[in-house]
């Protein structure tokens, strides 16, 4: 569903290589580039504060405005695309991410005319080098130094005549610098002007011109710092603890939150509560939704008589308020994870959960991955590119599935309402939290037993050579944009209406059509339908779960998108009881619906049943698909599709009929 | 306040070629003066901080430093 981590290019536009002239945005991970990019093209995609969070490149065109209020020579300007790559330290690539970019370089993708290159003015003495790595090799690079309000803070200034003239001494060319201030778009204005000067003059990173040694390398870099501290920084005449309190206060909050004991006590406790909130922060939200789509259904169906009025509040109404009604959890879900991204804190949690996850067959790395899985399995599966070692790379691919996304919230939602919601909302609220924790004990369970499957001799070809590595950034402690993460937030939750809505839609009138004809002669009488026909037919299959033909016809359902589940089991439960009012709320319905012999299909043994194959089975369609494309082949797609399935079943079978037995 | 050590040199083991290339990328080079800020992860990972710079390393990362 969401783009959690930074997107693909299936979420841009589409790149033209004939018509427009193309700009590569490139620079050293979390320097800036995305807050350019999106102030170039107008786009939203989310800036994070850690390393890695772009794993694709992003296209999208030179915004009209920034066009048009230049009065540039018209041979020179035209239509301009603007290309985010993933970050690269070097041209040095370690991981498929940075390959991405490298390629990009190389003219491999597409040609370009530019590069701007970004560079964290308050980093320049490490991301120079790539500056020199690009010019050398033959790129038409400009460069951008971002941050420059960071630089402020730390009472320093900074010098560009000698940066153009160190680099004119170097590469006998003129390269422009421009200051950039991502918060309040100062500069852009400039970097603008500089794009629409570009000609069509194509440019190409030409690696036999820049073989360098890693001797060569660390002699540029020593020459780079001692050159920097010399001549491009005019500190302010301050004292020195003074110059240093943004790092001096992130190494104090440091202190605690990456403290051996206390940093996993917080660690734990802030994810608990995380999850709890889903339920607690939106309860009240969902019933007020909850509410006015019943309302909006009833009177649909008095308003329009006959087959329609049936259409639009049995079908297109029902599977709506299956979807809307989830919206501010998913909203609190991907808030939650904003806050977290923007700060810095994500990145520490990934160093923190390195030791632990190497016992596992993972590594830090794919902290970040596996927390997006609990968004979408997606993007998350794309963001593992980040991760250098192959085999940690299959294992996290293999394990995201597991983590509980987004889709699965609109099942946990109504499943734990059902047990818990009237008896005490607290322990709903924990409950949920549970669920989450189940889907990374799942995640952890698997990762091992997948580490020691790999590590065996059957893949030692594959893999026996593997070196792990964490090498990360710890960016500086940052207070959260609020504004921006409830804009993104906003925009993730459209998203999923967007993505779900159409499905919804389509299977409203595919369920509907099911669970209406043929019509029976006898009025009222539904038993005839295509849908109770399918379900008596699967019902063998779903009786060891403790449930009946029509949950289980649901449950199929959800195997196009999982938050079909509850509008799927709105129709199907309805469809059954040809009684009962049909407008009654579904939670009621699930309490009063009956096997024939009388006995209740929802009960505490079938519910825990539904939730266990809904936490463990892989069913959404997209990831095998992704995972099939990132894992390189059908293989691994297959057997987590086929044996998480076949796992969740057995286990939900187990665990309905051991509670069935205590109770 | 933590000492500061020098950078003298990486490894030379030929398996850790890879891993110092991306040491470099991070910004380190021999004659380059840090510190060590924390170990955590069960002393899995160290964070060494120069400049404005915080990193973190893992073990065998970090044995690849020589100071």
């Amino acid at each position: 569903m969401s783009d959690l981590l930074k997107s693909s290019p299936l979420n841009s536009q589409p790149l033209k290589s004939n018509s427009m002239k193309t700009v590569l945005l490139v620079g050293a991970p979390n320097s800036g580039k995305t807050t350019l990019y999106n102030w170039l093209t107008g786009s939203r995609f989310k800036t994070v504060n850690y390393p890695g969070a772009t794993i694709e490149y992003s296209v999208g065109e030179l915004r009209a405005q920034l066009i048009k209020n230049k009065n540039t020579n018209s041979d020179l300007s035209g239509p301009f695309q603007i290309i985010d790559t993933p970050g690269i330290y070097s041209v040095n690539p370690q991981s498929e991410d940075e390959r991405i970019t490298l390629s990009l370089l190389k003219s491999e993708v597409m040609p370009y005319q530019k590069v701007l290159l970004v560079i964290d003015v308050t980093q320049i003495k490490r991301q120079f080098i790539l500056a020199q790595q690009l010019i050398q090799s033959g790129c038409n690079v400009t460069i951008v130094l971002t941050m420059n309000d960071l630089l402020k803070k730390h009472k320093k200034n900074i010098q560009i005549q000698p940066i153009e003239k160190y680099l004119k001494k170097l590469t006998h060319q003129n390269i422009e610098i421009l200051l950039f201030d991502g918060l309040f778009a100062e500069g852009l204005m400039q970097i603008a002007e500089n794009i629409l000067k570009t000609t069509s003059q194509v440019s190409c990173y030409k690696a036999e011109t820049n073989r360098q040694t890693y001797d060569q390398t660390t002699t540029d870099l020593k020459k780079i710092a001692q050159f920097i501290d010399d001549e491009v920084f005019i500190e302010s005449l301050t004292p020195a603890d003074q110059k240093n309190q943004v790092l001096q206060q992130t190494l104090k909050i440091d202190h605690y939150l990456l403290h051996p004991f206390f940093g996993y006590v917080f660690f734990i406790t802030m994810m608990t509560l995380f999850f709890a909130a889903i339920y607690w922060v939106s309860a009240p939200i969902m019933d007020l939704i909850d509410g006015q789509m019943s309302s909006l259904a009833e009177l649909t169906k008095n308003s329009i008589s006959g087959l329609l009025g049936e259409f639009l509040a049995d079908g297109v109404i029902t599977a709506l308020a299956g979807v809307v009604i989830f919206i501010p959890q998913i909203f609190i879900l991907f808030f939650g994870i904003g806050l977290f991204e923007s700060t810095g804190y994500l990145a520490r949690v990934a160093v923190l959960v390195d030791g632990p996850f190497r016992k596992i067959g993972l590594g830090g790395r794919s902290f970040v991955p596996l927390l997006s899985g609990f968004a979408c399995a997606v993007p998350a599966l794309m963001a593992t590119r980040n991760i250098s070692s192959k085999k940690e790379r299959l294992i996290a691919q293999m394990i995201i599935p597991f983590m509980s996304c987004s889709a699965r919230i609109p099942v946990y939602g109504l499943m734990i309402g059902f047990l818990f919601a009237d008896k005490s909302p607290i322990l709903a609220g924990f409950a949920m939290a549970a669920l989450y924790l189940t889907s990374i004990v799942v995640g952890i369970l698997a990762s091992a037993a997948l580490s020691k499957i790999l590590a065996g001799q059957a893949f030692k070809s594959e893999f026996g050579k593997e070196k792990s590595t964490l090498a990360m950034d710890l960016p500086l402690y940052r207070r959260p944009r609020l504004q921006n993460i409830m804009t993104q937030s906003i925009e993730k939750s459209k998203s999923f209406i967007k993505k779900a809505g159409p499905v919804i839609a389509v299977l409203a009138i595919v369920l509907w059509f099911a669970t209406t004809f043929p019509k029976s002669d006898i009025e009222g009488d539904i038993k005839t339908t295509y849908a109770m026909q399918i379900a008596n037919a699967i019902e063998p299959v779903f009786k060891p779960m403790g449930l009946d033909g029509r949950v289980g016809f649901a449950l199929l359902a959800s195997f196009a998108a999982r938050e079909v589940f509850v509008s799927s089991l709105a129709l199907s439960v309805q469809a059954g009881e040809i009684d009962d009012d049909n407008q009654t709320p579904l939670l009621e319905k699930m309490a009063q619906i009956t096997f024939a012999d009388g006995t209740k299909i929802f009960t505490l043994a079938s519910v825990l049943g539904v939730l266990i194959f809904f936490v463990i089975a892989t069913q959404c369609l997209s990831t095998v698909g992704v995972l099939k494309k990132e894992s390189g082949g059908w293989r691994w797609a297959l057997i987590q599709l086929i044996g998480s399935n076949i796992i969740a079943y057995t286990l939900a079978v187990i665990v309905v009929q051991v509670v069935q037995i205590l109770s | 306040m933590n000492p500061k050590y020098i950078l003298k040199e990486f490894s030379q083991d030929p398996d850790n070629t890879e891993l110092v290339q991306k040491l470099v990328g991070l910004g380190l080079y021999p004659g380059l003066q840090f510190s060590i800020v924390q170990k955590i992860g069960f002393s899995s990972v160290t964070i060494i901080q120069f400049d404005q710079t915080l990193v973190a390393l893992n073990q065998r990362e970090f044995a690849c430093l020589i100071y």
